[in-house]
């Protein structure tokens, strides 16, 4: 089946399954992503959230087959377009090409002896095959479209001569040269100022939208996934506990994680509500408990929340969760 | 840029001084060339003789003088074996020396730089291992042992190139080698810690998500990032080529260079031209160090050698 | 100076300081189950055992012939295998003297003094470190300006300008590779104090009114050693190559002692028809030294996984 749900005009792009990816310790294997599924259209917007440490940013390079040693993809599959892109030759085809990353800081993601210029010719020469004039044209046309004025000076700049939004730019411009179907945003938000990150937010919404991009947004921050995204998925401890479309999810979390989530987050259409913290400490990733991650910190946690992980199972239409204590769920049948 | 180069420059001066100061301390203080020059049985009155003859009788101060000022305009004594200035026999003997640290560097940077790149390329695969096997082995085993082993391969047995001395270019080739195997395994080593750590970077893993290579990606964003590092290591071991490998390797090899002439005035019991030697040697480290720090900073502008 | 810190990455001081003291009956589970998943660590505990066994049992070991004995009609034997006899199994010398009992009498000396080098150096470059460390200021740099006037003067040519003020011996070898390594110890014992000294456990028991000297003693060192241990190691690696330099060059001991270094020397005007002597000689130094190299590997990797390779191929000095 390749077309489902929203409002048709979706194809399935990118479907992760069962990926798990681990990291040997001296304590056994750490399972930094265990069992990911989540699927991506065509023109969507799907957002990922889980805290720091929650296995998000190992996903984002897992999906394009990229695992930083020691670490490794243990298990799952990642289909682009129906293709294995944990088949390095694949893979080669598809990163950059089809699929583009940008990463959380701009200012390391940017080669520090490079300039700017040199950065993008590189990526036009060699992944896209333009030659000559094309390149500078088309390097010019890249900056302008990210919005940075006074392109030509800047193609001449090293990245630290530039500001964190300017370079986060770059970085989006580097992203978009090869012309990308899908973007996967690692928190390309974080760590610039609260007005910086609304425009680059807007930037990459009309992007998306301009250009036909979908984009995988990858973040602990509920407030850019209610921005910009059409869907979400909680990640905890490398696991999914929920997935909902977003007016759903922020009216009607189901999982208590999710909960907690918003519950630490403020508002502005709710007035006057408390906020409250996530009791307990984030997950030591070192020590799992054989059951659900969740469990030590979760107020509803009862006795089989302990002895066995609760699987994914959807309970309305659209709607997943992986909690013991929502019951009336459908095990089977393919999602979102 | 000057500022600092002139900061560094006197950094350096002052690191020869006080080494140069240390020798005095040692070759007239706790001993003296009189002394050292005559053998054991020798008399008192024969060794004030010599004493005096040298020039030894007068005041510390006065001989302290007399040697720093010396040093300024480079002269670093008379030998007494030789019966020549020290400054003159050290500085016939310098070229060899060089042309061996020379020949030395080049096999260590045509053999570190390849390695060390394979070895990062194929992390933690055979190619990495066997890189590391080479170098455990290659700095475990003694560079004289290493140039011995050479002669009896390559000399005695194959007949290839000559054994010893220094008769051109071929006979340059056993000793750099013996000294180069050495200093690079530790280079590799630490190319390859150097590259496999700057892969792990964001802009490496951003050029890598890119769809670039890892061996593109080692090639064109690695390895200028590394080379500075790179650079300052090679100096680490250029440094450890002037003051212990070639010692060793020119006695292995019979090249007549400045460590050779130093265990030769050692045996000839001729202080004075040890000294010179020794502080010939010292300052060539001191310059090196100086000459990688300048070359690191124009490598990468963003080094800060404060 | 800029010699001492690593341009490629983290810089070797520092290391495993920043962890409480563990329990020590932890440290040794832990030790002997990573232990066993090394071979690494394997191979090189059982060639340093080996070897200071042999040392230390020399003489009392069974069918080992009399290192001394001469026997100039046995002169230049060739080992086993290249038409020996079990008589002399890695054949004789020039004067007939066997290879293998001079091998193991020279690594008496040969392990003695780098051992006795290594631990002088130790003591005396941790109290240095320490000192730097706790009390800082003028003492501190002073400290550490001689540490990088050291480092521009390393161990051969303070060598060589002693032993031709003073003469061959044993004592100045063993003072003269101390002399190189001093500063090692002095360097990482320094920076482990700078991060240990602000931790609580120092700050509570300033509170508590102890001297200077107690807090170093008490509090300091017991953190110190494990990485102590781990250079120390490494540092014998070194020394061992050193001492075998100095003897080579006939810095060292003297004829009719034996040491490894010694015998390249001696066997070195018959590698045409004695290639043996050199090549087991120097065979013997690169083993331990790789024993002790690989052991040395291991324990860097058990203090922290991260630094492995590191130390060990970055000393400098030769």
């Amino acid at each position: 089946m390749s077309t489902t749900g929203d409002n048709g005009r979706t194809e399935r792009l990118l479907e992760v399954k069962d990926l798990t990816v681990g990291f040997p310790t001296r304590d056994g294997t750490v399972l930094g992503v265990d069992g990911l599924t989540l699927n991506v259209g065509s023109h969507e917007r799907l957002g990922v959230v889980g805290e720091s440490g929650s296995g998000k940013s190992v996903m984002g390079l897992a999906i394009l087959g990229m695992v930083l040693p020691p670490g490794r993809i243990m298990g799952g599959s990642v289909r682009w377009k129906g293709e294995d892109v944990l088949d390095e030759a694949v893979a080669n085809r598809v990163r950059g090409r089809e699929i583009a990353m940008i990463f959380q800081d701009p200012m390391v993601s940017l080669n520090p002896l490079k300039t700017v210029g040199a950065q993008l010719r590189e990526l036009l020469q060699r992944r896209v095959g333009l030659q000559g004039p094309a390149v500078r044209t088309r390097s010019l046309e890249l900056l302008d479209m990210v919005g940075i004025a006074n392109a030509p000076e800047r193609l001449k700049a090293y990245a630290y001569e530039l500001s964190g939004g300017m370079r986060q730019r770059v970085m989006i411009a580097t992203a978009l040269a090869c012309e990308p179907t899908l973007l996967i945003a690692d928190e390309p938000t974080t760590g610039l100022d609260v007005t910086i990150q609304d425009q680059i937010l807007t930037l990459l919404r009309n992007l998306s939208t301009e250009l036909g991009v979908s984009v995988l947004m990858i973040t602990h921050d509920l407030g850019v996934v209610a921005q910009f995204c059409d869907r979400v998925q909680v990640m905890y401890a490398g696991r999914i506990v929920e997935r909902a479309p977003i007016a759903e999810m922020f009216a009607d979390p189901q999982h208590p994680y999710s909960l907690g989530l918003l519950k630490s987050v403020p508002r502005v259409d709710q007035a006057e509500t408390e906020l409250t913290g996530i009791p307990g400490e984030p997950l030591d990733r070192a020590r799992f408990p054989p059951g659900c991650a969740f469990e030590p910190r979760c107020v509803e946690a009862q006795d089989t929340c302990q002895v066995t992980p609760p699987p994914l199972v959807r309970i309305a239409e659209r709607r997943w969760v992986a909690c013991y204590n929502r019951p009336g769920a459908e095990r089977t049948g393919s999602d979102s | 840029m000057l500022r600092w180069l002139a900061k560094r420059i006197i950094a350096a001066a002052l690191v020869v001084f006080v080494v140069t100061t240390l020798v005095f301390v040692v070759t007239h203080i706790f001993t003296d060339p009189a002394t050292v020059s005559l053998p054991l049985e020798a008399t008192e009155e024969h060794r004030a003789n010599r004493r005096a003859v040298l020039g030894l009788d007068r005041p510390l101060s006065v001989q302290y003088w007399d040697f720093v000022s010396g040093l300024v305009v480079g002269d670093l004594g008379e030998s007494f074996w030789q019966s020549q200035p020290a400054s003159k026999l050290v500085f016939q003997r310098l070229p060899a020396t060089l042309k061996l640290v020379g020949g030395a560097t080049v096999v260590t940077v045509l053999l570190a730089a390849p390695m060390g790149m394979l070895a990062a390329w194929w992390e933690r695969r055979f190619a990495d291992h066997a890189v590391l096997g080479f170098s455990m082995v290659s700095i475990s085993a003694p560079p004289f042992w290493i140039g011995y082993l050479l002669i009896i391969v390559f000399a005695v047995q194959l007949g290839w190139v000559p054994t010893f001395g220094s008769s051109g270019f071929v006979s340059l080739i056993l000793p750099s080698v013996a000294i180069g195997l050495a200093s690079a395994g530790r280079l590799a080593q630490m190319t390859r810690r150097g590259i496999v750590e700057e892969l792990r970077k964001p802009y490496a893993v951003t050029a890598m998500s890119r769809g670039f290579s890892r061996s593109y990606t080692i090639v064109h964003h690695t390895f200028r990032n590394v080379a500075s590092g790179f650079v300052t290591m090679t100096g680490w071991e250029l440094t450890r080529m002037f003051t212990g490998y070639t010692v060793v390797i020119e006695v292995v090899f019979a090249w007549p260079g400045v460590g050779r002439l130093a265990i030769h005035a050692i045996e000839n019991r001729d202080l004075v031209l040890v000294q010179a030697a020794v502080v010939v040697l010292a300052t060539l480290v001191v310059v090196t160090n100086l000459l990688v720090d300048v070359a690191r900073r124009l490598i990468d502008p963003r080094v800060d050698l404060a | 100076m800029t010699v001492t810190e690593n341009p490629m990455g983290p810089a070797a001081d520092g290391g495993a300081g920043d962890a409480a003291p563990p329990e020590n009956a932890t440290v040794m589970a832990d030790l002997r189950s990573h232990l066993r998943k090394s071979k690494a660590g394997i191979s090189g505990l059982i060639i340093c055992t080996l070897f200071a066994l042999v040392a230390i049992l020399g003489p009392w070991l069974p069918f080992i012939k009399d290192p001394a004995q001469q026997s100039l009609p046995d002169k230049l034997t060739p080992p086993i295998g290249w038409g020996g006899a079990w008589s002399h199994p890695l054949g004789t010398d020039q004067l007939g003297r066997d290879i293998l009992a001079r091998l193991i009498d020279g690594a008496r000396i040969s392990l003695l003094v780098s051992l006795a080098a290594v631990i002088i150096a130790a003591v005396l470059g941790t109290a240095l470190g320490l000192i730097a460390g706790y009390i800082g200021g003028k003492i501190d740099t002073l400290i550490i300006s001689a540490a990088d006037v050291q480092m521009a003067f390393p161990g051969v040519l303070a060598g060589l300008i002693l032993v031709a003020a003073f003469g061959p011996s044993v004592w100045l070898v063993i003072v003269v590779i101390a002399i190189s390594s001093w500063m090692v110890f002095t360097r990482v014992g320094r920076g482990l104090v700078f991060t240990l000294k602000t931790s609580l456990y120092v700050e509570a028991s300033e509170l508590a009114g102890a001297s200077s000297r107690r807090i170093m003693w008490r509090h300091l060192l017991p953190n110190l050693v494990s990485s102590l241990i781990t250079l120390s190691v490494l540092e014998l690696a070194a020394a061992i190559l050193s001492e075998s330099a100095f003897a080579f060059l006939g810095f060292g001991v003297q004829p009719p002692r034996s040491s490894w270094g010694l015998m390249i020397q001696e066997g070195r005007n018959y590698i045409t028809d004695g290639w043996w002597i050199v090549t087991f000689a120097g065979m013997a130094i690169a083993i331990v030294v790789l024993g002790v190299n690989l052991l040395s590997l291991w324990l860097q990797s058990f203090n922290d996984v991260a630094e492995r390779e590191q130390i060990i191929l970055e000393r400098p000095g030769a």
